[in-house]
């Protein structure tokens, strides 16, 4: 808070013109597009928006990242030995070294007509099949470019990747080109060398994806009833032979053969991936992968496939069937189905928001289902992903939706020590309702949080809001407030629960209210934590957080309104209560205890209410995407952006940045804005000077990775990793302590050996003793200073608290020096 | 009453016992098809599905192995014989010898001379045909194990047969083996009996084995080209296609599935493709007809399934018409088994205080009961039997006697009396009492068709011994049939009898003048079900083909109704895959023809319109879900097995369209009519009932279940 005020905004007029919306690049989506394998399989190539992320297999770390589009790629592909091609939505093709990530050519495929592009293929042989949207709405045209020749091979048809496939060269250049109709009822095929063109149909069940092999004329493909037919012979027989391999009940979202069609890979929903053995009756299973498999890709070597999955992660699995690396993405959480009617699409999609967290400062919100995941908008990256509801992942039914526990409120202490959780299980029309509130404790040691309490059903209806008590009483003694659905608030308290095994403290139920039976929808509590408002609908009911008395009651004829967000103003604003309602924004003064002001009639629901926890300021997001930033005080906006994103904005939060802004309008300088979109994309609102994050990748390519494979490349290993610990050798207080050699010789040798006291205490004292030299010493006080200054830097908590200790360390010593000059001198 | 509201009886204590089907054998439309109780039937499958012919079984008969040659029969089994059958008489012709005793398998080569048999010794036995029978040709060397199944390539030079751990190629030339192909095992301790075995004409040698593998072998070199384990359990048969391009293999689980032959560049590659599961049980035999697969096994049905497009006949193990047969005066049924004959006594329905409505059950005062239970002397099947329509005689033939009782029943006594039948009768075909209500010293005639395709007449009620009246025999008087004959009916007034063969010939005969009355027009299909009807002088005859004459015997000609019914049949009714059973009528609708087959009631009106062909028939089975399953809730049907049903039938639906039909039961044995008028009575055999009988299935583990 200090450093805040001391640095203060600039005075210099803030330039709004530079403000600007930013998609989140860094922490992309990397399962829009299936993977690919280089030729060598040592590398899978990823893209991920507008960048290609270059993986080795072997370690799963990044290698590469390769950015040059302007627009979303659509599709990779091995052109030749580490040549990769990458095609966005505006039909630019780029040629890529893989070995050192250098662009190596760019040229476009867009042509007068064909402008945009659904996905690309490259069957090897210098022809491109593009997918590009026809005159129906719903499906697409598929094109072969070879040259400048362009030439339309299907209409209708579908615009998923999975919907096109190639291959069947049978060693004489021929191409076979089978694909989906959009409307899934057919396998179209075309024979490009013989010229052959048959349309497959089965019965009503619709496809949902095909597979050719490279060499042999087989092709698989996956329907809605999770059964995959195998065709053989597909090209020349008007009724050719297929075979039914049916395990999955639900869709089958991807196929994928072994290099020599030994074998056929298939996933979906269930999140198993089977490994088929063609022929027989033999299939392997993987199960539990974690997430709905989107793709799966072979090795050109056979020795691993990769698969794609739903929460954005890519697994690799080895020939054993094992989940050998996993690459990440930030974590996207599949939208809960089957809620009630009248919930909105937030708690759908991200029902828990954004939550931020003080220790780490990064954020906290849903992963996977019952996962909750803690991300570093700084770096970008995920800190670490968590089960909150530590059950096993149910998959669905064909026909029903099962539903998983997921985790709905998450709140964390002001230091970041406690965090709760709401969990819930819900699925009323199989009728089963499971509700849990769980308070995690951050342990520094583990580096882990670890559950104290695990309170079941907490409220009899679902819980609508946590939050925990802020500021110094806070901070003493931890406080929770819950809403529910029940009309009751309640106030849970950290109480001691030592019995005689061990000490302990628990969460309880302190307190449980309500207020003339009112629905409680919203609670805020002061910056300083002194102050409980919870609002009942309409009315805002202030109390006091320790005893649990009705201070105030807020209400007004111009407020008719449910209140939906209710957020204190913070710094010199702390007096205002800011709530919105649905249509509505208003804000009550809590000391003269009057209505402030009300902004009604918004062209738009309001959607989050955030306030800066660095500054007086708040933004409010509506559904529109329009985003407006107040201070408190006063109805007037200081900015307002229209037209963030064109998708739904969900949640959005205030993030504090290591180093002030200078020159920029006051709400930024310490923070940005972030918003996550219903695709749960990240946009950061934010001046346009900031440059993110220029991440060097450290992991070079290693000399061995091009070599040639052979036996003896084989053996040789592309890095020299033990997995065992390096033992970092054990330094006893003992071995620090001066003059320990001297008093161990004492020790050792026997009394009677021992020369007399007197000659042997002067250098016995001297070795005791630190040798003092003023000149160092002031120079280690520089240097100390030095690093309060870069305090700002180091915000994290660990070395804010570390840096006094070291300091002490310090004058002790030389405290210790002064004490002993002394001795030396007699 | 109403006049549209009919009583029926649906009576569910016909027991059939389902025997599983063993072996079958197809050649030109004809489907031989032995059962565990080692009977023979002898299906047609020219138009629908019917059983023609059924050779009785015995206890110490057995038959492993069915073939055609030519139209002629053969079969082998554990006696160690070759038996060929005389398809007229429908009795083993002839039997010959197989080395070493039991034989396991037979094959006829491609050019139908030679017969081998494969022996439990380890005997390959090869015969010649001739016209006159069989000779003995040679015996190849003998091998260790039995010889389960056989197979003759194309060429005649090769055979290949399967025994325990081995598979072996034999040239028929030298009698030595040529080559020996060995299977794994499953378990190190078990043997891999291999069940079946075929080979194509380019020596791929093809073969289904107690691991469930069916697998591909070459047969020059000896090498296994390919095994794909299709099934959980032994394949017991394997059927491959006239082309040679599909194979189906089938076991003890029961999925039939398709191999298919791929050609990927020079190499052939057999491709497990679909599979159908249409068995419930074991699957123990494959025929292929054409492009239509007839599969049979222990669940005892018959299925016929084609794809593409999907199509499935299954047809019940229901004993071939007529096997129930009602004694009108007395209200009684004869229901024929196997080895045993049941008499029994229909229920009454208690008299309704209620107005009558339809689809209701009705209370019954009195149950149904079992009468009598005549079991045949030393187990000996029964061909055929018939109940007097006064219920006074009761009569059957075995293979070899005619048997005749008189039933006397008065006043809660029953006593069966045995009547010694003339010298001159042997056996016979088919029976059937004639009624003559007019002349009562002629009512008890007996009508019988013997396998020498005569017919004898045989005066049962005179006093003292009886005798043949008269002998209608191609010898007096232009009696001429062709083969023997199946369908037998007499006017109601006794004085007329029209009888048909599986050649198509259906003669009218003149019962007082003992001359040949009339001779329908032969037509291409079989005639399926003949009837006379009850008040006039009218014969309507149900061809295979579901074609619909109706024949005036007096005028000697076809109706004009029967030649405007043969133009306006339904494209429904044509489509139907069971052969008519039975045809009905009731007195109080003389103008309507009421037909049965396996599963669903027909009804014509001749008073209504015709309606296009391509129109639906019309269903009675309106308003509630009228299976007998699931009565309507509040009226609680009677716990006994006979239910009395008021339903509307028989033509008084709403349409006005000629057809109807009711799709009431699930396996109809028998509907007819009783003569008083507004009676039906259906003899329904549940496939429930049927399963009762079944041993368990291959055990399968289902999830959730």
């Amino acid at each position: 808070m200090a450093n805040k005020k001391a640095r203060g905004p600039d005075k210099a007029k803030p330039n709004t013109d530079n403000i600007v919306v930013k998609k989140q690049e860094d922490a992309p989506d990397i399962v829009r597009q299936p993977p690919v394998f280089t030729d060598d399989s040592k590398y899978l190539c990823i893209a991920s928006g507008r960048q290609v992320g270059i993986y080795s297999v072997q370690s799963g770390d990044k290698v590469h990242c390769l950015k040059n589009h302007s627009f979303d790629i659509i599709g990779l592909a091995i052109k030749e030995e580490n040549v990769l091609y990458s095609c966005d939505t505006s039909g630019e093709v780029i040629e890529w070294d893989i070995n050192d990530g250098k662009l190596l050519k760019k040229t476009s495929i867009a042509v007068e007509g064909l402008k945009e592009f659904y996905s690309f293929h490259y069957p090897r042989n210098g022809k491109f099949l593009v997918s590009s949207p026809s005159i129906n709405e719903d499906g697409s045209s598929l094109f072969m470019f070879e040259g400048k020749r362009i030439k339309k091979i299907f209409k209708d048809v579908g615009k998923e990747t999975q919907s096109i496939a190639f291959g069947c060269d049978q060693g004489d250049g021929s191409l076979v080109i089978g694909a989906l109709n959009y409307q899934c009822d057919g396998v179209m095929v075309k024979d490009t060398k013989n010229v052959i063109d048959r349309k497959h149909m089965t019965d009503k069940r619709k496809f949902t994806c095909i597979a050719m092999h490279k060499e042999k004329l087989i092709m698989a493909t996956g329907d809605i009833s999770g059964r995959i037919l195998i065709w053989h012979d597909f090209v020349n027989q008007i009724r050719p032979v297929k075979t039914v391999y049916h395990w999955h009940t639900l869709a089958v979202s991807s196929v994928c053969f072994s290099s020599e069609a030994e074998y056929l890979y298939s996933g979906g929903s269930e999140k198993v991936m089977v490994k088929w053995r063609l022929g027989g009756k033999r299939k392997q299973f993987l199960p539990r992968m974690g997430s709905t498999i989107k793709f799966i890709v072979n090795a050109p070597d056979n020795i691993c496939v990769a698969t794609s999955h739903s929460d954005n992660a890519i697994r690799i699995i080895d020939s054993t069937n094992k989940i050998n690396r996993a690459i990440f993405g930030l974590v996207k959480h599949d939208p809960i189905r089957g809620l009630e009617d009248g919930e909105s699409k937030k708690e759908s999609v991200m029902p828990t928001g954004l939550v931020f967290d003080p220790r780490t400062q990064g954020i906290f919100f849903n992963s996977q289902a019952g996962f909750l995941q803690l991300f570093d908008p700084l770096r970008d990256s995920m800190i670490f992903n968590m089960d909150i509801a530590n059950r096993n992942v149910l998959t669905d039914e064909r026909n029903t939706v099962i539903g998983n526990a997921e985790v709905f409120r998450v709140a964390v202490s002001p230091t970041g020590e406690w965090l709760a959780t709401l969990e819930v299980w819900s699925n009323m029309s199989v009728g089963y309702h499971d509700m849990n509130l769980k308070f995690w404790r951050y342990d520094a040691v583990q580096a882990n949080y670890e559950l104290n309490t695990d309170v079941t059903m907490p409220h009899h209806d679902r819980i609508t809001s946590l939050a925990f008590q802020p500021g110094l009483l806070g901070t003493e003694y931890p406080c929770l407030v819950s809403i529910g659905r029940d009309l009751k608030f309640k106030i849970w308290r950290l109480v001691d629960d030592t019995d005689i095994y061990r000490q302990k403290e628990s969460w309880t139920c302190d307190v449980a209210g309500d207020f003339r039976k009112m629905m409680p929808t919203a609670t805020s509590f002061s910056e300083d934590g002194s102050l409980l408002a919870i609002a009942f609908q309409d009315t805002v009911t202030l109390w006091d957080p320790m005893t649990i008395n009705l201070n105030t009651t807020l209400s007004h004829n111009l407020i008719e309104e449910s209140i939906e967000l209710m957020e204190f103003g913070r710094d010199q604003c702390f007096r205002y209560l800011v709530c919105a309602s649905k249509s509505s924004l208003f804000a009550w003064d809590v000391i003269s205890k009057g209505l402030v002001w009300k902004v009604g009639k918004l062209r738009s629901p309001i959607r989050c209410l955030v306030p800066d926890p660095k500054s007086s300021y708040m933004a409010v997001v509506l559904q529109n995407s329009e985003v407006f930033v107040f201070a408190p005080s006063s109805s007037k906006p200081v900015h307002t952006i229209t037209n963030v994103m064109s998708s739904e904005p969900i949640a959005a939060l205030f993030v504090p940045r290591p180093n002030p802004l200078a020159n920029s309008p006051e709400w930024l300088v310490n923070s940005r804005l972030l918003i996550v979109d219903d695709q749960q994309e990240f946009y950061s609102v934010d001046d346009n000077s900031v440059c993110g994050f220029d991440e060097k990748l450290t992991t070079p390519i290693s000399h061995m990775d091009s070599l040639p494979w052979t036996p003896f490349s084989a053996i040789k290993a592309q890095k020299q990793i033990s997995a065992a610990k390096q033992i970092v050798p054990v330094i006893h207080q003992t071995n620090g302590i001066k003059g320990y050699k001297s008093v161990q010789s004492l020790l050792e040798t026997s009394t009677s050996t021992l020369p007399p006291m007197s000659r042997i205490c002067n250098s016995f004292m001297i070795d005791l003793m630190i040798k003092h030299d003023p000149k160092s010493m002031t120079v280690k006080a520089d240097s100390e200073n030095g690093a309060t200054n870069d305090l700002p830097t180091l915000m994290n908590g660990h070395i804010e608290s570390k840096m006094p200790a070291l300091k002490e360390e310090a004058t002790q010593q030389k405290l210790l020096t002064l004490d002993c000059q002394w001795i030396t001198k007699n | 009453m109403d006049k549209n509201l009919f009583k029926i009886h649906s009576t569910r204590f016909y027991d059939v016992e389902p025997k599983a089907i063993h072996s079958m054998a197809y050649e030109s439309n004809r489907l031989a098809l032995s059962r565990s109780d080692n009977s023979i039937e002898i299906w047609n499958l020219e138009h629908s599905p019917h059983i023609e012919k059924l050779i009785p079984g015995s206890p110490e008969g057995s038959i492993e192995a069915l073939v055609w040659s030519k139209g002629r029969l053969f079969s082998t089994g554990l006696h160690g014989f070759v038996v060929e059958y005389d398809l007229v008489a429908l009795s083993p012709k002839a039997s010959y010898a197989v080395t070493s005793g039991s034989a396991w398998c037979l094959a006829v080569n491609k050019a139908h001379t030679h017969l081998a048999a494969g022996s439990e010794e380890g005997y390959v036995c090869l015969f010649e045909i001739f016209e006159e029978g069989l000779m003995y040709y040679k015996v190849f060397d003998k091998q260790e194990g039995r010889i389960l199944s056989l197979s003759w390539h194309s060429s005649g030079d090769f055979i290949v047969t399967g025994s325990s751990n081995a598979i072996r190629v034999w040239n028929v030339k030298t009698g030595h083996a040529v080559n020996r192909l060995s299977l794994g095992r499953a378990d190190s301790f078990k043997e891999t009996l291999v069940w079946c075995v075929c080979i194509t004409d380019d020596f791929v040698i093809i073969s289904g084995d107690s691991r469930g593998m069916t697998s591909f072998w070459n047969g020059k070199l000896g090498t296994l080209i390919d095994e794909v384990n299709a099934h959980k359990a032994d394949v017991l048969c394997l059927c491959l296609s006239e082309d040679q391009k599909t194979l189906y293999s089938a076991g003890v689980d029961p999925v039939i599935v398709l191999f298919a032959r791929v050609t990927a560049g020079v190499r052939n590659q057999w491709i497990r493709s679909v599979q159908r599961a249409i068995h419930t049980h074991d699957v123990r035999s494959l025929a292929l007809a054409g492009s239509k697969l007839i599969s049979g096994g222990v669940d005892a049905y018959l299925c016929i399934s084609s794809y593409p497009p999907k199509a499935l006949n299954r047809y019940p193990p229901l004993p071939q018409a007529p096997c129930v047969q009602m004694a009108q005066g007395k209200r009684q049924l004869l229901l024929r088994y196997p080895t045993s004959l049941d008499v029994w006594q229909l229920g009454a329905a208690a008299p309704s205080v209620y107005q009558l409505s339809a689809n209701t059950f009705l209370k019954l005062s009195q149950e149904p009961a079992r009468l009598l239970q005549l079991k045949a002397k030393d187990d000996e099947w029964i061909v055929c039997a018939t109940v007097s329509p006064g219920g006074d005689y009761v009569a059957y033939a075995t293979e070899s006697n005619v048997y005749i009782y008189h039933f006397i029943q008065s006043a809660g006594t029953l006593q069966l009396k045995k009547l010694v039948p003339p010298e001159d009768v042997g056996t016979c075909h088919r029976m059937m009492f004639i009624h003559h209500p007019t002349e009562p010293d002629l009512s008890a005639r007996l009508l019988l068709a013997t396998p020498k395709l005569t017919l004898q007449l045989v005066d049962v009620g005179s006093s003292g011994s009886m005798k043949v009246v008269h002998t209608f025999s191609r010898e007096s008087g232009q009696f001429t049939m062709g083969d023997c004959i199946h369908l037998m009916d007499c006017s109601a007034d006794g004085r007329l009898a029209a009888v048909a063969d599986h050649t198509s010939n259906i003669v009218i005969l003149d019962l007082k003048s003992y001359k040949v009355h009339a001779t329908l027009p032969r037509y291409k299909s079989h005639p399926t079900a003949l009837a006379f009807h009850p008040s006039s002088h009218l014969l309507v005859v149900s061809y295979a083909d579901h074609k619909i004459v109706e024949y005036d015997v007096i005028r000697r000609q076809y109706t004009p109704f029967s030649k405007k019914l043969s133009e306006k049949l339904p494209v429904q009714w044509l489509s139907r895959s069971c052969a008519v059973r039975h045809i009905t009528f009731d007195v109080r609708h003389p103008d309507v023809i009421i037909l049965h087959d396996d599963s669903v009631i027909y009804t014509i009106d001749k008073n209504k319109e015709f309606s296009e062909p391509d129109a639906k028939i019309t269903k009675f089975d309106t308003g509630t879900e009228d299976s007998l399953d699931a009565p309507p809730a509040p009226l609680k049907a009677p716990s006994a097995q006979q239910q009395k049903l008021n339903s509307t039938a028989a033509g008084s639906g709403p349409s006005s369209s000629c057809f109807g039909m009711s799709k009431k039961y699930k396996h109809l044995a028998y509907f007819g009519a009783l003569d008083v008028g507004g009676e039906l009575v259906a003899v329904e055999v549940s496939p429930l009932a049927l399963e009762k009988h079944l041993p368990p299935a291959l055990y399968k583990k289902r999830f959730g279940v």
